[in-house]
């Protein structure tokens, strides 16, 4: 177990590593040479701009192993580089902007578990019944259904018959003011949890099923217990586990959804700072969020697989 | 003189127009044109005025006394807003850098509004730059020997109380380093390196620019100019990146608070401001986002204060804001198909007057346009803006000339044209343009282009990143069987900047290939023969240089009558028809005066107050 | 994909070959019957192919032709679907629009599928370093958001005019102009989508056919013919191949909607194919975000059509999971 922990735990920075390579190879796939790209497309009069200056920011003047220990290092000083145009800093945008992204999947993951768990169980535990043709009718319309449709969907018949419900423009800071975040925030955070609830809710409901079908429900069956201290105590607990397992994939898709919920409904996260960073072409920025992003998700990924080794005592990691 | 005379002659062509129009305005016209006879030959009765530029500014009295305070909302650009690459406008081309920079910087001189004229209801406000007034300067500058123009800076002109100019006084030094780096640096220099040969300090306050020869527009291309510079920007922003960047400091009327990328740009007010008490409002949050939808809603619930709209959703917007105040007018914008002359297919005049032939403009503009303020469409020639220099090739097609056909919309003559040029069976196209110019010039540009379809131009539409795009295609750098579609100058104040600016191969900036030169080819070089472009078309660009030296109105006007005769038979670009614009302001929003442009930011904005009682 | 998933999966795949050809025809009439919902997902798939396929035909006006005295008409007999801003009838769209759903769907998941039968099949039979590379590899690929990765990509090579390698545009397009809008001209457009959406979506299928492989490996039927002397190709193409097949079809199907959803998403953000070529996220998100206050039709009609195909092609997937491989139920 200790063993597993640790070599699970090794991988973390391999993988991060890894990400690291990936991302800075992009520039050696574009086209042509990178610097006379960004020098042409800077409008050619800053003066501030040479080729030789955009070709030390991006360390091209030196080979790629070298340019990526550099961008390594610097990252790890928590210096991500500027923008070409207008010289704000990458890492200052990203710590302004990682706190909106991980707010909205935050929430997202936490209230599409507190819709799905509880109509997963009692689709399992009442099978075959209406309940569940509805809920299991509900997640397949939720796995299907892109968010943004839903989110256009939500301006346009929102905006149209109820206008008071859309959110402000202005985004406004949690910590500065909840209330106007609040408004800001609940409608991507329902559209985005809503996408993931199927699938939790699915998992949940075979899940619930299959430890429904196990020996010790089955005995705590024939004990005579009640049928809500059968489902709550036994059977939901251990249904969870592999649920818990899910997260891991979810963070990925919530991420992913993020980017088009933000940018719908102009939310200053990481999406659409990619979003923005591709559109301008300002690799520094597209490199940043690749690796705080893949760092996170690499992070959740460890902290979901330790919580399933140590919560399902029947896995043993060799 | 013949200079002053020129100027003369003009302004009271517009004082009478005007006159008819509304007692109030005449006043404001009535300084600006003291200002400019009052250092000629002064047979217009005016006084001399000194120090009144910014007095000249005229509240309509029936909104009574301003109330000074509160946060002035909305999106920075309408629909076309978007986050700044940069806010360094003396370096930078894009819109995004420039109509910020009115907010906290100067020009010399600025506009004064032009009286609207009612359309469908609503006043229209025209694309009329005739009339200028002092605004970092004190009033319109003295003109000796008809090249020469001695300005005088306010006295009361400091720059914002900020690190690390901290409210100092605005010198004439501070000028003419300014204005150094825009002549070495900015992209839109290309007017200031041909016309000014000097400027000269003469006093503290006190310095004169002295010009190559006569130039009939030198206050709106050159001193008033809102598109591009050159601003005022002390010498400590000009020589700090960070600052010029992402902290400009100025002495305009707004001081620059905060820029959060994909959020706003927050401004507040002007304590100093030479015009004080205006501005009015204490604080500017400009919205960086430009979703329409998010945009009028915000409209309609009151949170944004005013927004400028979109042509083709003007109906939705009138419905949705009925106690709204609506504004139209001509788009200023002015754009349409730009070439690549080195490149097949457009190398042959053929094809660009089968192009022009192909496209419905009516059809679009019946689509696109719903305020209807122009009937033909801004920028329907290649000078339509300009009432008094424009000639209509569609409703006056005999005043035009022969030439008006290639104006007409011909599906069969278009075939024909293709056909002799060798592409009898049409041609397969990629139209370049931007992504940033937002769902109204987006529309614009499909609407137009895919109605060429049916005489065989079949258009592929690639937006690229605007920042490729504004350094290769917007410069023509356009690969074979290319075109560019797209606005071309955001706010055009003259039609000399569309002859010299968009077309002159002396520009620092021209929009056709072959090699997207930002940099100017020497004028000793031209025209070179058997060039397809402009600049081997050695009777237009005599042309266009000469129409700018007459200062005679007349002349001039038939001279660029003459030019756009010219330009629709070679069809070196193919205008589009501009939809109108439209202004949405909420009830509580007084004191509106606008002024076309890009400018807003010096000319309305300090003079808007709010009234939500 | 979870660890779990993949043991699961293999433990189904220890079962002796029957005759595929027989399998797969009492198969379909025995799906069609118990799995309803799937045989309506493949109906969807068979019937999107179709429309696809034929769409030039099937399409009432060429999709680039402007109407512009009709401009945002609301569905009538004339349009069935509405019309846009410009009068485009966005029924001819839809169908036509049904090109990049096919090509970017099936296109993707079999690139997808390949490359994860190659890297997953070689990674898991070779075994040791060469796996332990792989597998570091597919985790660093796996730790990136699709989209994010499909966006830069797509950014980095570009989808507008001609596109990566001069591939946007296809072979020139002949005499008559809807020549252009068949298929194969379409299949050189969505070139790039489906180039990289295949390499994306090769990294999680790769973990899948790996686990697999490793299972399979174990079986005494591999020692058996490699004790016969069968070298490593033999045994991979031979013995390995036909067992992994249903888990690569279960993989492609499973695919199917996801691809869809994600050429949706980026075509929605406007960097899919470019203008005036018509695909569903495109158009929601430039029409139906813009005119769809006014006209609700241009947001209810691409966004049913995505949504409807996407429904259509999950089902498929899930019964196909569940007729192959049961106890993969949920797992998603």
């Amino acid at each position: 177990m200790r063993n597993y922990i640790l070599r699970r735990a090794l991988l973390v920075p391999v993988t991060v590593l890894g990400v690291s390579l990936l991302v800075s190879s992009l520039l050696e796939l574009l086209p042509g040479n990178v610097a006379d790209i960004i020098l042409a497309e800077s409008g050619g009069f800053n003066t501030n701009l040479t080729k030789g200056s955009i070709e030390s920011d991006l360390g091209l003047d030196q080979n790629f192993l070298t340019r990526w220990g550099n961008w390594l290092a610097d990252i790890a000083q928590g210096n991500f580089g500027n923008y070409f145009r207008g010289g704000r800093s990458v890492g200052g945008e990203l710590e302004h902007r990682l706190p909106v992204t991980l707010q909205l999947a935050g929430m997202s993951l936490v209230l599409s578990l507190i819709i799905a768990i509880p109509i997963g169980v009692i689709s399992a535990v009442r099978q075959d019944s209406l309940v569940d043709y509805f809920s299991r009718s509900l997640a397949i319309f939720m796995l299907a259904a892109p968010s943004f449709w839903l989110g256009v969907m939500f301006i346009v018949l929102v905006g149209n018959y109820q206008p008071s419900l859309l959110p402000p423009v202005a985004y406004h800071d949690v910590w500065e003011d909840p209330w106007l975040n609040l408004k800001q925030m609940w409608a991507p955070t329902v559209i985005l949890a809503f996408s993931l609830a199927g699938s939790v809710m699915r998992l949940t409901r075979s899940q619930m099923l299959e430890v429904l079908r196990q020996d010790y429900v089955r005995t705590a069956w024939s004990k005579g217990l009640r049928e809500r201290v059968v489902v709550t105590r036994h059977a939901v607990r251990n249904a969870f586990i592999p649920v818990l397992s899910l997260i891991g994939v979810q963070i990925n898709i919530l991420i992913s959804g993020s980017i088009v919920l933000e940018q719908i409904f102009g939310l200053p996260g990481l999406g659409l700072m990619l979003i923005n960073a591709l559109l301008t072409r300002e690799y520094l920025a597209v490199q940043g969020v690749l690796i705080v992003v893949a760092t996170i998700i690499v992070i959740t990924n460890f902290i979901v697989d330790l919580g399933y080794s140590v919560l399902d005592p029947r896995i043993r990691y060799t | 003189m013949a200079t002053s005379e020129y100027w003369n002659r003009f302004w009271r062509r517009q004082l009478s127009r005007r006159r008819l129009l509304k007692g109030t305005v005449v006043g404001a016209s009535g300084l600006a044109v003291a200002g400019v006879v009052g250092c000629g030959d002064d047979d217009d009765g005016g006084t001399t005025a000194t120090g009144t530029g910014g007095a000249t500014a005229t509240a309509a009295p029936t909104e009574g006394q301003p109330i000074p305070g509160g946060t002035m909302r909305g999106p920075l650009v309408g629909t076309s807003t978007g986050t700044p690459p940069s806010l360094d406008a003396q370096r930078q081309l894009t819109f995004l850098a420039q109509i910020p920079a009115a907010y906290h910087y100067n020009r010399l001189l600025k506009f004064v509004p032009p009286t609207p004229s009612e359309v469908n209801g609503v006043p229209s406000v025209p694309i009329d730059f005739s009339t200028v007034e002092g605004d970092a300067c004190e009033s319109v500058p003295e003109v000796v020997d008809g090249a020469t123009f001695n300005f005088k800076l306010r006295d009361n002109l400091a720059f914002h109380d900020v690190a690390p100019v901290s409210g100092r006084a605005v010198t004439a030094d501070d000028v003419k380093q300014a204005f150094d780096v825009f002549s070495a640096e900015s992209p839109n220099r290309g007017n200031w390196l041909s016309q000014v040969q000097e400027l000269a300090v003469t006093g503290e306050k006190t310095f004169s620019i002295t010009l190559r020869g006569p130039f009939a527009p030198a206050f709106q291309v050159l001193f008033a100019n809102n598109d591009g510079g050159p601003w005022i920007i002390p010498p400590e922003v000009l020589a700090d990146p960070n600052l010029a960047n992402q902290k400009p400091i100025g002495a305009g009327p707004f001081i620059f608070e905060s820029m959060t990328p994909d959020e706003s740009i927050i401004w507040n007010r002007n304590p100093n401001y030479y015009d004080s008490p205006r501005p009015y409002v204490d604080r500017i949050e400009s919205s960086l986002i430009g979703d329409a939808e998010v945009i009028l809603q915000n409209v309609k619930e009151g949170n944004f204060d005013s927004a400028l709209w979109t042509a083709s959703q003007w109906d939705r917007a009138r419905d949705e804001v009925p106690n709204g105040q609506f504004f139209t007018g001509p788009e200023h914008v002015w754009g349409g198909a730009f070439f690549n002359f080195a490149e097949a297919p457009f190398n042959d005049k053929r094809v660009r007057q089968a192009f022009s032939m192909a496209v419905d403009r009516q059809g679009t503009l019946s689509v696109l346009d719903q305020p209807g303020a122009v009937g033909g469409g801004a920028g329907l020639t290649h000078v339509s803006q300009y009432d008094g220099f424009y000639i209509d090739p569609i409703n006056d097609a005999s005043a035009f000339g022969e030439n008006a056909k290639y104006y007409t919309r011909d599906i069969q003559a278009a075939k024909d044209l293709l056909g002799e040029a060798g592409y009898p069976n049409g041609l397969d196209l990629t139209a370049t343009s931007s992504n940033v110019y937002g769902p109204g010039f987006g529309d614009l540009m499909e609407t137009l282009g895919g109605s060429a379809a049916e005489a065989g131009f079949r258009l592929t539409f690639n937006y690229e990143e605007y920042g490729a795009y504004i350094s290769t295609s917007f410069f023509g750098a356009l690969p074979a069987n290319t075109l560019g579609l797209a606005p071309l100058f955001g706010s055009p104040m003259d039609p000399h900047n569309i002859f010299f600016t968009v077309f002159h191969p002396s520009s620092a900036r021209h929009n056709y290939g072959p090699q997207g030169n930002p940099h100017a080819i020497p004028a000793a070089n031209l025209p070179v023969s058997g060039d397809p472009s402009p600049g081997g078309d050695a009777a237009l660009l005599a042309l266009w240089n000469e129409q700018a030296t007459l200062l005679d109105l007349d002349e001039r006007t038939a001279k660029i009558h003459e030019i756009q005769q010219m330009m629709a038979e070679s069809m070196y670009f193919v205008p589009w028809p501009g939809t109108s614009t439209a202004y949405i302001f909420n009830p509580w929003v007084k004191g509106i005066r606008l002024v076309r442009g890009y400018a807003y930011a010096a000319e309305t904005l300090p003079h808007l107050w709010l009234d939500k009682s | 994909m979870a660890v779990r998933e993949e043991a699961v999966i293999l433990s189904r795949l220890d079962r002796p070959v029957p005759s595929l050809g027989l399998r797969w025809l009492r198969g379909a009439w025995w799906f069609a019957r118990h799995k309803p919902l799937g045989a309506f997902g493949a109906l969807v798939l068979i019937a999107t192919v179709v429309v696809a396929i034929f769409s030039p035909w099937i399409a009432t006006y060429p999709y680039a032709q402007q109407h512009l005295t009709d401009s945002l008409q609301d569905p009538n007999s004339t349009y069935w679907f509405g019309t846009d801003k410009q009068g485009h009838d966005l029924f001819s769209r839809i169908v036509i629009g049904s090109q990049i759903t096919v090509l970017v769907g099936v296109g993707t998941v079999t690139l997808a599928a390949v490359l994860s039968v190659l890297v997953g099949g070689v990674s898991g039979y070779l075994g040791g370093r060469v796996d332990i590379i792989t597998q570091r590899v597919v985790d660093v690929w796996v730790s990136l958001p699709p989209i994010f990765l499909l966006l830069t990509f797509v950014s980095v090579l570009g989808t507008g005019g001609s596109g990566f390698l001069g591939l946007g545009r296809g072979p020139d397009v002949g005499l008559n102009p809807i020549d252009g809008d068949w298929i194969w001209y379409t299949f050189f457009r969505s070139s790039v989508v489906i180039l990289s959406l295949g390499i994306i979506f090769a990294g999680y299928g790769s973990r899948i056919v790996r686990g697999a492989v490793l299972a399979i490996k174990e079986n005494t039927y591999i020692e058996a013919a490699r004790a016969v002397g069968a070298g490593d190709v033999r045994i991979m193409v031979h013995y390995i191949l036909p067992n992994i097949l249903p888990v690569v079809i279960i993989l492609a199907t499973i695919n199917l909607g996801a691809a869809v959803l994600a050429e949706a998403t980026i075509s929605f953000l406007g960097f899919g194919i470019q203008e005036p070529f018509p695909t569903w996220g495109h158009i929601l998100g430039d029409e139906g975000r813009t005119y769809g206050p006014t006209a609700e039709h241009l947001m209810w009609v691409p966004g049913a059509a995505i949504f409807f195909s996407v429904y259509g092609f999950n089902m498929l997937g899930d019964a196909l999971r569940d007729v192959l491989d049961p106890r993969l139920r949920g797992g998603r």
